[in-house]
């Protein structure tokens, strides 16, 4: 989360001015990564102070009164004002003809009927309020004429500061001024002056998951009309705070101020003694925000006899709320085990901004410091009586840490004395409780929930000193003796199919369920518990799942052809995670000129990987003895197992027609299990050198029937005799006339010892025709 | 058959009328084919007396080496013709062909691929074995010094599937690598990861990252900032300012930032987050942070795709748009 903070108020805090770009780089450098953004002050242009001298009725219109205004020129303005607070002797901001404010531009201009010469303005007109307000009204003796923006002092730009998780001391003002002044090398002497607390006579039992509790009870008179000042209104709007009531937004800016979440109760609706528990079980409490919460007793809560009053840390109880009515208030600033706070918050999925900074550790030597800001604020807004005050410590006390240079130069390689050393941490806070000739042993400020052990503090010193300025070491490394067979595998894939014309892709491994559902079971999906949108709610169960949505982007581009190819990890029940090889080729139908769209060619391809990674294996395709033996989503009938090693690695063909319907292209897919590639052994093939001897060819047609694959023939034929070194199918036609498939192979014949004779050749084809004719393939003999 | 002076004349001006090796080769086959004039002239040697012989034989012989040398003569002149027809066919070459669908490596394995290379070079081995995208909170979490309560959690948005999470940082491998492995150690790994996070122009669900570890006996910060300097100059091609700044994660410590200057964008831009390895992810995987100490640095690719290919959306590397995806070259 990132803290909206004024720089002026950073600068009063600390007694100092500061230079702001240098400040926001030495704090980004510290650790909190500071920007400055523009402030919603920095558009003021042309509005001045100006005091009201006259007012009368507008003659049109009853809620707008006509003023003279005077802004130390020759002329008084007229300006028509809607505020009815508006009296003479007021002193005004005066935006006048040209003038820039945020989101609007003021010209003069006639309003029912009055020339209006400008507008007066509120402090939500001027930027330093998010509340509806009536005018601003400026101290009598402010210089009339002056440009507003050199009477009041406002801020050009705001300071955004990331707080990194560790750092809950840092999320408040005056935690962020603590580090600007480690930033400019100075102690924090700023002393944090507070009222003295009374023994806590309210407070019950306090569990020792609260280190610190301090209360005070305040009796505040609800007619004496509060109204926040300024400097609080506009911190508030600085830091997006919502403006609740006026004693929440002045708990809401003390907590912004110190870092101390603090809560108010009326003290009317307490009975009997306040005190910090766990919940017992069936507990429940009403929340502020409306929602009823069932407790359980690892929930810290603050109880009265009646039950929890609040669920601690994190938000208080709709019955003790204040209101308008209340007159008798109990302010509540505690310190509670973080822990226990963010378990709580996390069942309840309940953030508030006190839970934030609980989560974080907040100081448990700060609870009576803001206590007494908060109580100084209150009577400085309503007319209140004196004031009943208590604290119960509950402290754990913290373990000195020992650190040494050594331990410095281990971790960083640098070279400090002990005096620097001890000065670094003195510069954070550390009390140096014993020093040593080569360490020192510290106790961490209380502040400091992050600092436990000695390489917590090494950490200190490295920023303090600037990573910038830590030396540099030599690096020697052993040379690599072996590679990552799996990212070279990738590399090697990739290579090959783009060399064949594929573009690489890389998809979001989250689709929605209705897609991915074609492609596997929706019971073998591994789905998120918590997805971010139904189109992102399971992991994909294949690659083929997501080219399909690659190549719907492609149509919807306009773009009609291509060969898209992608590897990654694909997740199914039970084995969870599966590495896939995946390619598509689509195109056109009837483009005669792009030829990309045919399953012979994705095979050559599929050849091509597989000779890479595989050499010299042969590849072989089936139909599916089962339907059930293909994944969802493939063609049944248009679809081929590829088989290597008798062991099915993937598939090869035609998508599901269901999942083409809409889709004016064809699309030819083919996906391989990279695992089941990796598990097949190449065996050695001693290299052959060519035959010197001629071959020769013939052509033989087969009548088929409807159940044979030629592959399978093929097979048949090619496995007839050593001599046969090639058969191709060279013909596959549909005789009308005779209901019948016929195939044509050319077989090739050649010997390494011997020119053939057309006697031996004759005997071989006597041969395979007589194989063939056993399973009922016939010669076409014409 | 009688041959005369003036027949072989005739002949050998037709010979030398051939121009092509086709009509070379007729008239070579009908002068000294098995059935040429020629090789039947001689056939008729036989036939006659012995006082005829030598002189027929003379003159035939004579016959023969005139055609013959005519013929290889005539051969040579013909290859020159042909030559000079083949040099002379000109064809127009000036037009485009009509392009094959050209193939691309898609930029993110471009830059996973260079990393490799500057990891490689410097004994930094890629590891794949314990590269898991849906992990435990074990490992993804509590192994890295993250505790189940710690605010740090929210760091990263995590998707949760049952038991399992998916890992929102490549970072979650360092428990098991270092588990498994002897030490000392340098090795990097690549991979994907997700965080809730709604696609934007510079946010995805899913991501690649890159994690750098080195474990040994002698490890400082200084070793550290030795390779990130060399890594963010192979990077960028040049050397240019960097910036570090402290900062916090739970499984290093001390724990920076690195900033690069961008001159042309006149701009810090975060490049990488780095630190010592935490003494308890080095505990927690069995080893003894008293005698071992390391450093560990990640970097995110896309975020390096984008700036290599200057790119303005992330998500443009997840969509099938071949024209841009084809654009991007770092490799050729």
């Amino acid at each position: 989360m990132a803290m909206i903070l004024s720089p002026k108020w950073l600068q009063s805090i600390l007694g100092c001015e500061f230079h702001l770009e240098n400040t926001t780089d030495k704090l980004s450098q510290l650790g909190l990564e500071t920007e400055l953004i523009s402030a919603s002050t920095d558009v003021l242009y042309n509005i001045v102070v100006g005091k009201v001298i006259a007012t009368e009725q507008h003659p049109d219109a009853d809620r707008l009164k006509v003023c003279k205004v005077d802004v130390n020129q020759p002329e008084h303005l007229t300006i028509v004002c809607g505020c009815p607070t508006v009296t003479e002797g007021m002193v005004v901001a005066v935006a006048m003809d040209g003038a820039k404010l945020p989101g609007m531009t003021i010209k003069a201009s006639k309003l029912r009927g009055v020339a209006s010469q400008g507008m007066l303005c509120t402090a939500l007109e001027l930027g330093m309020s998010s509340k509806k307000s009536s005018l601003l009204s400026l101290p009598a003796d402010t210089p009339i004429g002056k440009p507003i923006t050199e009477v009041l002092s406002l801020d050009k730009q705001w300071m955004e500061v990331e707080i990194t998780p560790n750092r809950g001391d840092c999320v408040s003002a005056l935690g962020v001024a603590r580090e600007i002044l480690i930033g400019m090398q100075q102690d924090f002497n700023t002393p944090l002056t507070q009222m003295p607390c009374g023994k806590p006579d309210l407070l019950g039992s306090v569990d020792t998951s609260c280190t610190s509790y301090a209360y005070a009870q305040i009796d505040i008179k609800t007619e004496s009309n509060p109204k926040l000042s300024e400097h609080i209104d506009y911190q508030l709007h600085v830091a997006g705070l919502n403006r609740v009531s006026p004693i929440v937004d002045i708990l809401n800016y003390i907590m912004l101020y110190t870092g101390q979440p603090m809560h108010a109760f009326d003290f009317s609706k307490l009975k009997g003694k306040v005190c910090v528990r766990y919940a017992n079980s069936g507990e429940s409490i009403h929340l502020l925000d409306g929602q009823d919460i069932t407790l359980e007793t690892s929930d810290l809560v603050i109880a009265d006899d009646n039950g929890p009053i609040a669920l601690a840390g994190i938000m208080g109880g709709e019955h003790s709320k204040v209101t308008d009515e209340t007159s008798s208030i109990l302010l509540e600033s505690a310190c509670f085990d973080p822990v226990v706070i963010a378990k709580t918050a996390k069942r309840l999925g309940i953030t508030t901004d006190a839970s934030y900074r609980y989560v974080r550790g907040t100081d448990p030597e700060l609870v009576e410091f803001a206590l007494s800001e908060a109580v100084k604020v209150i009577s400085e807004t309503y007319e209140t009586n004196p004031v009943s005050s208590g604290v119960v410590f509950n402290k754990q006390e913290k373990e000195p840490i020992r650190i040494g240079i050594k331990d410095v130069h281990d971790y960083l390689g640098l070279e400090i004395n002990i005096g620097q050393l001890t000065s670094y941490m003195r510069l954070i806070g550390c009390h140096v409780m014993i020093e040593e000739s080569e360490y020192i042993t510290v106790e961490v400020p209380s502040h400091r929930n992050d600092l436990h052990f000695y390489y917590d503090l090494i950490e200190e010193v490295a920023r303090l000193v600037g990573y910038e300025n830590l030396p540099k070491s030599e690096l020697t490394c052993q040379p690599l003796n072996q590679e990552d067979k799996e990212l070279a595998r990738h590399f090697q894939l990739i290579e090959v199919l783009v060399a064949r014309g594929y573009q690489e892709l890389y998809s979001l491994s989250l689709q929605s369920i209705a897609h991915a559902s074609m492609f596997a079971d929706e019971n073998t999906l591994i789905h998120l518990d918590n997805p971010l949108s139904e189109e992102y709610a399971v992991m994909r169960p294949s690659i083929l799942s997501s080219l399909l949505l690659q190549i719907k982007h492609c149509l919807n581009h306009f773009v009609r052809s291509g060969k898209l190819v992608e590897v990654g990890d694909c997740f199914e029940k039970p084995s969870i995670a599966y590495k896939k090889l995946g390619l598509a080729a689509f195109g056109d139908k009837d483009d005669p000129e792009d030829n990309t769209n045919t399953f012979m060619r994705i095979k050559q391809d599929i050849h091509a990987v597989i000779h890479r990674l595989k050499p010299g294996m042969t590849v072989k395709y089936q139909t599916a003895a089962e339907l059930s033996d293909l994944p969802l989503g493939w063609h049944p009938n248009q679809t081929a197992q590829i088989v290597l090693n008798d062991t099915v690695i993937g598939y090869v063909g035609c998508l599901y027609p269901s999942l083409q319907q809409d889709i004016a292209v064809d699309i030819y897919a083919a996906e391989i299990d990279l695992n089941m590639l990796d598990k097949q052994s190449v065996v050695f093939v001693k290299p052959q050198v060519q035959s010197k001897f001629p071959p020769s060819t013939r052509d033989l047609s087969f009548w088929v029937n409807s159940s044979d694959c030629a592959g399978l023939i093929k097979d048949q034929i090619s496995g007839v005799s050593e001599l046969l070194t090639q058969v191709d199918m060279v013909d596959d036609y549909y005789s009308e006339q005779e209901s019948q498939r016929s195939l044509t192979f050319r077989l090739t014949f050649q010997s390494f010892t011997k020119t053939l004779k057309d006697k031996e050749i004759d005997k071989i084809i006597e041969n395979t025709i007589a194989i063939l004719a056993k399973d009922g393939i016939n010669l076409r003999d014409h | 058959m009688d041959l005369k002076q003036a027949d072989i004349d005739h002949g050998l001006r037709a010979i030398q009328q051939a121009v092509t090796t086709t009509d070379l080769e007729t008239q070579r086959l009908h002068w000294m084919g098995k059935q040429g004039l020629i090789t039947q002239a001689f056939k008729t040697i036989g036939r006659l007396s012995v006082e005829e012989k030598p002189a027929v034989a003379k003159q035939l012989n004579e016959f023969k080496s005139q055609i013959i040398d005519v013929l290889a003569k005539q051969k040579e002149l013909v290859k020159k013709i042909e030559l000079q027809k083949a040099i002379d066919d000109k064809i127009d070459v000036t037009l485009e062909p009509r392009l094959l669908t050209q193939g691309h490596h898609h930029p993110i394995h471009q830059v996973i691929k260079k990393l490799n290379y500057f990891f490689a070079q410097r004994g930094f081995e890629s590891r794949s074995d314990y590269n898991l995208e849906i992990e435990d909170e074990w490992h993804n979490f509590e192994l890295l010094n993250i505790p189940a309560h710690h605010p740090a959690r929210s760091m990263q948005d995590t998707f949760y599937c049952g038991e399992k999470i998916l890992r929102t940082h490549v970072s979650a491998a360092q428990p098991r690598i270092l588990k498994n492995s002897k030490l000392p150690l340098s090795a990097v790994v690549f991979g994907r990861v997700f965080r809730c996070d709604t696609p934007d122009a510079t946010h995805t669900p899913v991501f690649h990252q890159m994690e750098c570890l080195r474990i040994d006996r002698h490890c400082n910060f200084g070793h550290l900032k030795t390779i990130i300097e060399d890594f963010i100059t192979f990077l960028f091609g040049e050397k240019l300012p960097i910036r570090y700044r402290a900062s916090y994660f739970p499984f290093t410590e001390p724990s920076v930032e690195i900033d690069v200057w961008m001159p042309e964008k006149k701009a810090w831009l975060e490049i990488l987050g780095a630190g010592m390895v935490h003494p308890n992810v080095i505990k927690n995987a069995g080893h003894d942070p008293s005698v071992y100490r390391g450093f560990a640095f990640g970097v995110g690719i896309e975020r390096l795709a984008m700036l290599y290919f200057d790119l303005d959306d992330v998500r443009e590397l997840y969509n099938s748009d071949l024209s841009l995806l084809g654009d991007c070259y770092l490799w050729q």
